[in-house]
């Protein structure tokens, strides 16, 4: 969503709401040389952010490796995530893969102005 | 089809509580014959000075519905029928001509979450079984957490700074 204090797009912090919030780990990615994008196959309306592993420690945050029989990468970063953190989870994540199609007019409008300006 | 006037109306609104719209909302259309009556009662709620978001707004709020279970890709439940009716009472409160227009996203848990960030300010009004609550993040002025009873007060609180500009 558009954030017109950072002049930017952001995640919404709702989406780091769960105790156990699931990841794909990017060295297991590196490891299968998968893009990222492989992440969203079948998801076209989801964008990717990312967030380092020292962040989310930083945060209090456990990081577990649990991989799915379809997809080695899966993981959950655990741990409490209070309002305010879930702040600095948003502000923190950068994004790797942009779906501009998920984004109503006015966010893309706004993101475009803010990209040309 | 019976109409009735908002409690929310108020008779000569005081400039400070003018983000506390007047609106009317229609009963619920009675059923045709035939009709087995499952679903929940449809409820329009009318507000022709809102802000030209509002409809948008209320259409996006209802499309969430639409999410089925896992639509986060995990294990997000569906989004639920009261949520989605306390959001729609919430805007219909707040979306006076001015205000610019918030962000509306689902919750993983069911919930409906509305989000400002504008101004100097960031707030968050979470219609949520599991964590309800008002969340603002005051640039100037640090965070604090209130619960969904503040949601319009703190709309009102902040209005100045949440103008469309």
């Amino acid at each position: 969503m558009w954030n017109d204090n950072d002049g930017c797009l952001r995640p919404g912090s709702g989406v780091f709401k769960d105790h156990e919030m699931s990841v794909h780990l990017d060295d297991v990615l590196r490891d299968e040389e998968r893009e990222p994008e492989s992440v969203l196959d079948g998801k076209p309306q989801h964008s990717l952010v990312s967030l380092t592993v020292d962040f989310v420690e930083g945060e209090e945050q456990t990081v577990r490796r649990t991989p799915k029989p379809d997809d080695a990468s899966h993981g959950d970063v655990c741990g409490n995530k209070s309002r305010g953190r879930r702040k600095k989870f948003a502000r923190a994540a950068q994004f790797v893969v942009l779906r501009e199609d998920a984004l109503n007019p006015d966010e893309l409008a706004k993101m475009r102005a803010a990209t040309e300006g | 089809m019976a109409s009735a006037v908002s409690p929310l109306a108020l008779p000569v609104p005081p400039p400070e509580a003018q983000p506390v719209r007047s609106a009317r909302i229609e009963a619920p259309q009675r059923r045709a014959a035939g009709d087995r009556g499952e679903g929940p009662d449809v409820w329009t709620v009318l507000a022709p000075d809102a802000s030209p978001w509002y409809r948008a707004a209320l259409d996006r709020i209802s499309g969430l519905t639409a999410l089925a279970v896992g639509w986060n890709g995990y294990d997000a439940r569906e989004v639920k029928a009261d949520m989605v009716i306390d959001a729609a009472k919430f805007l219909t409160k707040v979306a006076f001509p001015g205000i610019a227009a918030p962000s509306i996203v689902p919750l993983s848990d069911g919930g409906v979450q509305i989000e400002w960030h504008r101004g100097g300010v960031d707030i968050e009004v979470a219609f949520s079984d599991e964590e309800p609550g008002v969340y603002v993040v005051d640039r100037e002025g640090g965070e604090v957490e209130l619960p969904l009873t503040e949601a319009v007060p703190t709309i009102a609180k902040y209005w100045r700074r949440l103008q469309d500009s």
